[in-house]
């Protein structure tokens, strides 16, 4: 089953409640598909358990069980300049979480 | 076994407890009948290959069915709810619990299981020795107890080392397995003990490795353990000892019979016989099942219930002891990065202890893992960053992270105890209430022991990320319901198991002991139903 169809049907599946104040917000992340970082970002600081991170938390576990993906969520081997991506993704990151935030607070 | 026979044991549930005490009956000579739910892995089991968890992930296209489950069931959820932390192959231990053992409580948060073989078809295999003060303090008796260990460990084979730790561990136990292999991961934090291990003891803190009750060399049917890193998914070499394993090869006894589907609800006692009543879970209907004597391993809560129901008052209430527990992710900052080979035990590797004065008498109990099996998915949510860039950072932290649960010792209190009440909705009309809340006191001595766990971690190079406190009742170390009392006083247990107020019922679970040490308690529980059941047959 393709990864697309089995997010279908675990939406299906988990029938999640959607509160009001991720309605607006998924209402939002819709119509602006670039917002989806920030808004994930933000979340993960102020609600980690909204609906919305459940839903990318799905799509997350079912992408990780497709083998043609498998490499990208198995531990990987520090190349000579890892020090420098990984902190430049979590500077990244932690610059998204800081938006994202206000984002998510302002919607 | 000749069905028209009164069987002189009935022995109700097949987890670690019953499937021990039902074989030294049966070694005994006597006639056994166990009823059990015995519910099954119906859906998975077949599913999984025969491969290590790299090759897996690679090749399988199927693997979503098991890795997060038909129903999605694998995936992660706020929600607090029975067997939230098992993977889909393992949920069937607590399939149909939330319907026939229903509890009511904001304080505790249980894990029962109706599964065949128990919990113990999901327990971790991590085997404690209680020292003799322990033992005491429990209600059991130390020499007694240090033989049936002995029978135990000789049963379900036992792999350790003697090492600093082996005095919690398998102290006194001989025929020990060689230890499983380490993974680099546990590897580097050893070594790094090892080098520190002088002022750590000064600390009163001691690190080793923890005896599991896994195989590291061929035994019978059962194959030494294949480093597949597919522990919380399937027993296919049987490696790793499972309660269902003795019922099985009990089954060939024709003195035995197992009887499933059969949800044991109360006992009576009538003359020289013990009439038990069951619900068949599948049609509800009710039966009577009959013998000379009961032997109730249902798990401490189960047998609480049953106990209650066959000779409560409504208002009987009745203590309850649980390990407090948290976990705490650890990062080691020097593994960052590293390659991890496809090899490895998902179980505990390492066991670190806390003895503060050295007399193995209150101690606390760290079991340390390494994170691979369990996926991303499990720990992405638990990062306060989105999971695009989480997903990026975590595949290099992964060789560095380790998951260390923090068991703690416990002794009764009074705002810990359990009642049944009616309750309309479950099939029996009753439900457990339960109320279990730690003083300040407690609660500020746990967070200073942990404080010395995360301390020890750290000189050796491995940092607390953060401390997660999953609620009381998710150690799954109940026990303390029935306590052992020499006088026979209503609701307690005499020394040889045997329900005060009755005949020939014994009760053969972890509902006598007065104290919970915070080692692993599952081989105690076993070494106990052991003598309860030898004891049980001296008396028939």
């Amino acid at each position: 089953m393709a990864s697309l169809d089995l997010y279908v049907a675990a939406m299906d599946a988990l029938a999640l409640d959607i509160p009001e104040e991720d309605r607006a917000l998924l209402a939002f992340v819709s119509r602006h598909t670039w917002s989806m970082g920030l808004v994930d970002a933000g979340l993960a600081l102020r609600r980690p358990s909204s609906v919305i991170r459940t839903k990318l938390l799905v799509m997350s576990a079912i992408l990780e069980t497709n083998p043609e993906l498998s490499d990208a969520f198995l531990p990987v081997r520090r190349h000579v300049l890892y020090a420098v991506y990984a902190a430049f993704v979590a500077v990244r990151a932690a610059c998204k979480a800081a938006v994202g935030a206000v984002l998510v607070a302002w919607i | 076994m000749d069905l028209r026979e009164v069987p002189e044991f009935i022995v109700v549930g097949s987890g670690n407890t019953g499937a021990m005490a039902a074989q030294t009956l049966i070694d005994g000579g006597a006639s056994v009948t166990m009823l059990d739910v015995g519910r099954v892995d119906t859906k998975y089991a077949a599913l999984i290959p025969d491969a290590d968890f790299t090759t897996i992930r690679a090749t399988d296209p199927d693997q979503h069915r098991y890795l997060i489950g038909d129903d999605f069931e694998g995936i992660p959820s706020h929600r607090l709810a029975q067997g939230a932390q098992l993977t889909p192959p393992r949920r069937f231990v607590v399939e149909l619990v939330d319907e026939y053992l229903p509890i009511d409580s904001d304080t505790f948060h249980a894990q029962e299981s109706l599964g065949y073989g128990g919990l113990g078809a999901a327990w971790g295999a991590g085997c404690c020795v209680y020292s003799r003060s322990e033992l005491l303090d429990a209600g059991l008796d130390p020499e007694r107890m240090a033989s049936a260990y002995e029978t135990v460990a000789s049963r379900i084979g036992i792999s350790g080392e003697t090492d600093d730790v082996s005095r919690y561990t398998a102290a006194g136990l001989g025929g020990l397995l060689p230890p499983v292999e380490l993974d680099e991961t546990a590897s580097h934090l050893y070594q790094s003990y090892r080098r520190r291990r002088g002022g750590l003891a000064r600390r009163g803190i001691y690190m080793g490795r923890p005896a599991l009750a896994l195989l590291t060399e061929d035994r019978g049917e059962r194959r030494a353990f294949a480093y597949r890193d597919m522990d919380y998914y399937s027993d296919h070499d049987r490696s790793v000892y499972r309660p269902w394993m003795t019922v099985d090869h009990l089954k060939a006894h024709p003195r035995f019979r197992y009887v499933d589907r059969a949800f044991a609800t109360r006992f009576e006692e009538e003359g020289d016989r013990i009439r038990v009543e069951t619900m068949d879970v599948e049609t509800g209907d009710r039966l009577t099942h009959v013998a000379r004597r009961l032997v109730l391993a249902s798990g401490t809560l189960g047998t609480a219930r049953i106990v209650l129901r066959s000779q409560g008052t409504a208002a009987q209430t009745l203590p309850l002891l649980c390990n407090p527990y948290s976990y705490v992710p650890c990062l080691q900052p020097s593994m960052v990065g590293r390659a991890m080979s496809p090899r490895k035990l998902g179980l505990a590797q390492l066991a670190m202890f806390h003895d503060p004065d050295g007399t193995n008498s209150d101690v606390v109990m760290a079991s340390i893992y390494t994170y691979r099996s369990l996926m991303l998915f499990r720990i992405l949510p638990q990062a306060p960053i989105d999971y695009v860039d989480g997903r990026i950072l975590m595949r290099y932290l992964l060789p560095g992270i380790t998951i260390v649960g923090i068991h703690h010792p416990e002794r009764p209190g009074p705002g810990r105890f359990m009642r049944l009440e009616p309750h309309a909705g479950s099939p029996t009309g009753d439900r457990l209430h339960v109320e279990y809340v730690l003083t300040p006191q407690e609660l500020r001595r746990i967070a200073d022991r942990e404080r010395v766990i995360t301390g020890a971690l750290r000189v050796l190079g491995s940092w607390a990320i953060k401390r997660i406190q999953p609620g009381i009742g998710a150690s799954i170390h109940y026990a303390g319901t029935l306590p052992f009392a020499a006088d026979g006083r209503p609701f307690s247990l005499r020394g040889d198991g045997r329900l005060a107020g009755t005949r020939a019922v014994t009760v053969a679970d972890g509902s006598g002991f007065r104290y919970l040490p915070a080692k692993g308690l599952t081989l105690s529980l076993m070494a106990n139903a052991h003598n309860v059941a030898a004891e049980a047959l001296r008396r028939a």
